[in-house]
C-alpha cells in the first residue's frame, strides 16, 4: 500500500467513490433527459414559443434565461429548450453543486468520519484540494454526460435547426462554472457551519433568495442590479447559443466565485477546531 | 531515534469558559502501553483531538516522536494511527474496500491488514452495513491497527465487543507493544487498563492528577481489614495507616493504607480468632483519587463511581 506523494489522488479517489452512485443517476438522468427533449422537439416544433414566452411576461424568466437567437427557427428552438432543459437542468446542477459542495466536509463531520480522514498524513490544505478536485470531477461527469445526450439527440433528431456543437459545448462549460459556483458557497457554508442539516438548510435558503433575486431583476428594471448579487444572473445560456461567443464576463463571475468562494473556505477550514 | 513517543507542555484546550483540558504535562515512554483514565468529560477524548491536530490548543503543545503535531502535523501523524471512539465508517463499502481504501491514505501493510482480519473473525467481504456493532467495531480496529505506524492512540477500543474479542484485542495490543511500539489507550474501563497497560494517567475535570505504574497504583491501595478477637476487641487501636475503625460483635473493621507490617505487629499482642482483608480492587484506587481531587472532587468521584461501576459491570 502506498502514501506520500500520492496521498491527495487516494483522498480524490476515495471521495469520487462515495459519490460514483450520486454522479452515475445524476449522468444518466441528464443525458436520457437531454435525449427525451431532443426527441420530442419534432412533435412540439411548431408551437410558437416566442409568443408563449412573450405571454408569461416577454422573456423566459428560469435562471435569467432569455432568448435572443437568430432566426426564427433557431428562436423557437432555443425557446422550447430554455423552456423544456436548461431549466430544469439548472435545478439539478444548482443541486449537484450544493450538495457535492457542502458535502465536502459536513458528509464526512456528519458520519464521523472526518476524523480518522484528518488523522491522516495530510494537511487540511490537501485534503480540501483533493476533495474540492474530487466535487470538481464529478460535477463535470455530470456535465459531460448532459453535452453527449444533447449532442446526440441533436444528432439524431434536429434536423431543422442548424445546432453547433461547438455552442452547445461552450454552454456546457458555462453549466460546469454555475455547477462549481454552487459547489463553492456549499464549501464555504459547510466549513463555517459543519453541522450537516444546518448547512444544507441554510445552503437550500441561500439558493431561494438567489432565484427570488433572479425573478425581481427580471420583472422590475428598477431592479435589475438585484440580479447581479445572484450565481443565476451569469448563467445565461440561450444568449450563448444565439451569439455564438463565449461569455466571458459571466465566466469569470462564475469560476472567480467558485475559486473565492473555496479560497475562503479553505481559510475558514484550515483553523476550525472540528469538537466531537 | 530516542526520546518521548508522546509529550505534552501545558497543552490547554478551554471552550468559552469551560476548561476541558487544563495544563497536561505527559510523557509516554516509548514501547509501552500507557493508559488514559477518567470518566466521561474528563478531557481525554480532547486531548487526543490535540494531539491529532483536529484542535488547536488554547496554549501549550505537543510532540509525537519529536516532531509538534501542529506545526508539523502530516509529520507527526505519519508516526500515528487513530482509533477514534465513534464509529467512523462508510456504510455503503464492503469491509474490504474500506480497509483498503483508508490503508491507502496512510502505511497499512496487507500482511498486518489479513492477520488482524483472522484474528479478531471478521468477514471483509460483508457490507459494513450488513454488521453488528461489535462487528463495525473490529473493523474500526483493523482499520487503526492495520497502520504500520510507531505510535497508537485508541479511544475506547473495547466498546461493543465481546469478552473473547476484547481477549483477543488485549493480546494484540501486548504484541504491539512487544514489538517496541507504542499504545495510547484512553479507556473509562478499569479493567481494562489494568489488565492492558504499564502505566496510567488519571484524568479528573481536565487535569492530570497522577501518573503511575499500574503496579504502584495496586500498591497504594486501601485494605479494608475485619479481625475478630477472641472477648471484646482493645478499645483503642493506635497504629500507623489505620483508620475508619469501626467495632461491633468482638471484631474491629478499619481501613489499611500502605504496608501491613504495622498492623500485623500492633495485632501480635492481642488474641486474635480471625483475620480478613478484602482484596482492594483497581476501581477502588481509582476511586479513591477521586474522592481526594480537591472542591470538585465530588462531581469526580460521581463520574469515578460511574466509570467504576461501567468496569465492574463489564467484568461481572
Amino acid at each position: 500500500m502506498t502514501r506520500g506523494a500520492v496521498l491527495s489522488l487516494e483522498l480524490v479517489r476515495l471521495t469520487l467513490r462515495t459519490r460514483r452512485l450520486a454522479t452515475f443517476w445524476f449522468s444518466i438522468g441528464v443525458a436520457l433527459y437531454a435525449l427525451l427533449i431532443m426527441g420530442l422537439w419534432p412533435l412540439f416544433k411548431d408551437i410558437d414559443w416566442q409568443a408563449m414566452a412573450e405571454a408569461f411576461g416577454g422573456t423566459q424568466t428560469f435562471g435569467g434565461v432569455t432568448s435572443s437567437a437568430a432566426t426564427a427557427q433557431e428562436n423557437a428552438f432555443y425557446q422550447y429548450w430554455s423552456s423544456q432543459y436548461t431549466t430544469w437542468v439548472t435545478l439539478v446542477m444548482t443541486y449537484v453543486g450544493v450538495w457535492f459542495g457542502a458535502g465536502v466536509i459536513v458528509r464526512d463531520f456528519g458520519a464521523g468520519t472526518l476524523d480518522v480522514l484528518l488523522a491522516a498524513p495530510i494537511s487540511r490544505t490537501r485534503f480540501l484540494a483533493a476533495r474540492g478536485a474530487a466535487v470538481a470531477a464529478a460535477a463535470l461527469l455530470v456535465a459531460a454526460a448532459s453535452l453527449l445526450g444533447v449532442l446526440v439527440g441533436a444528432a439524431v433528431w434536429i434536423t431543422d435547426v442548424a445546432l453547433s456543437p461547438r455552442d452547445l459545448a461552450l454552454i456546457h462549460v458555462q453549466l460546469l462554472l454555475f455547477t462549481l459556483a454552487f459547489a463553492g458557497v456549499g464549501a464555504l457554508l459547510g466549513a463555517l457551519i459543519l453541522q450537516p442539516g444546518r448547512t444544507y438548510g441554510i445552503a437550500a435558503a441561500l439558493v431561494v433568495l438567489m432565484f427570488v433575486l433572479t425573478i425581481v431583476a427580471d420583472v422590475a428594471s428598477a431592479a435589475e442590479w438585484l440580479g447581479r448579487l445572484s450565481l443565476f444572473g451569469y448563467w445565461n445560456p440561450i444568449d450563448q447559443a444565439a451569439t455564438g461567443a463565449f461569455a466571458w464576463r459571466d465566466a469569470l463571475v462564475l469560476g472567480g466565485s467558485a475559486v473565492v468562494t473555496f479560497g475562503a473556505a479553505l481559510a475558514v477550514f484550515r483553523r476550525r477546531d472540528l469538537a466531537a | 531515534m530516542s526520546g518521548p513517543a508522546i509529550r505534552t507542555w501545558g497543552l490547554t484546550k478551554h471552550y468559552g469558559s469551560v476548561e476541558a483540558l487544563c495544563d497536561l504535562d505527559l510523557e509516554v515512554v516509548r514501547g509501552e502501553v500507557f493508559g488514559f483514565l477518567g470518566p466521561n468529560g474528563a478531557g481525554k477524548t480532547t486531548a487526543i483531538r490535540l494531539l491529532f491536530g483536529l484542535m488547536r490548543p488554547t496554549r501549550g503543545r505537543a510532540e509525537v516522536l519529536g516532531r509538534d503535531v501542529h506545526r508539523d502535523g502530516p509529520a507527526a501523524r505519519r508516526s500515528m494511527s487513530f482509533m477514534p471512539s465513534d464509529s467512523s465508517l462508510y456504510p455503503f463499502m464492503k469491509v474490504r474496500q474500506y480497509l483498503e481504501a483508508f490503508g491507502r491514505l496512510g502505511s497499512a501493510s496487507r500482511r498486518r491488514q489479513r492477520d488482524l482480519i483472522e484474528r479478531l473473525d471478521l468477514d471483509d467481504s460483508r457490507k459494513i452495513s450488513d454488521l453488528s456493532m461489535g462487528n463495525r467495531q473490529k473493523v474500526v480496529i483493523v482499520r487503526a491497527l492495520q497502520e504500520d505506524v510507531p505510535v497508537y492512540v485508541v479511544d475506547e477500543p473495547t466498546r461493543g465487543l465481546d469478552p473473547l474479542v476484547q481477549q483477543e484485542f488485549g493480546a494484540i495490543v501486548r504484541e504491539i507493544r512487544d514489538d517496541g511500539r507504542t499504545v495510547f489507550l484512553s479507556t473509562h474501563f478499569l479493567s481494562e487498563a489494568e489488565a492492558l497497560c504499564d502505566r496510567v494517567g488519571i484524568l479528573r475535570s481536565g487535569r492530570l492528577i497522577r501518573v503511575d505504574a499500574v503496579a504502584d497504583l495496586a500498591a497504594a491501595r486501601v485494605r479494608r481489614v475485619t479481625v475478630t478477637f477472641e472477648g471484646e476487641p482493645p478499645a483503642a487501636l493506635a497504629i500507623p495507616g489505620v483508620g475508619n475503625i469501626q467495632r461491633s460483635d468482638g471484631a474491629a473493621r478499619f481501613e489499611v493504607r500502605g504496608s501491613m507490617d504495622p498492623v500485623i505487629k500492633a495485632l501480635a499482642q492481642f488474641d486474635v480468632a480471625d483475620l480478613e482483608t478484602d482484596e482492594p480492587s483497581f476501581a477502588e484506587a481509582f476511586l479513591r483519587h477521586y474522592e481526594h481531587g480537591g472542591a470538585d472532587g465530588a462531581d469526580g468521584a460521581d463520574g469515578a463511581a460511574q466509570a467504576a461501576a461501567h468496569g465492574e459491570a463489564r467484568d461481572a
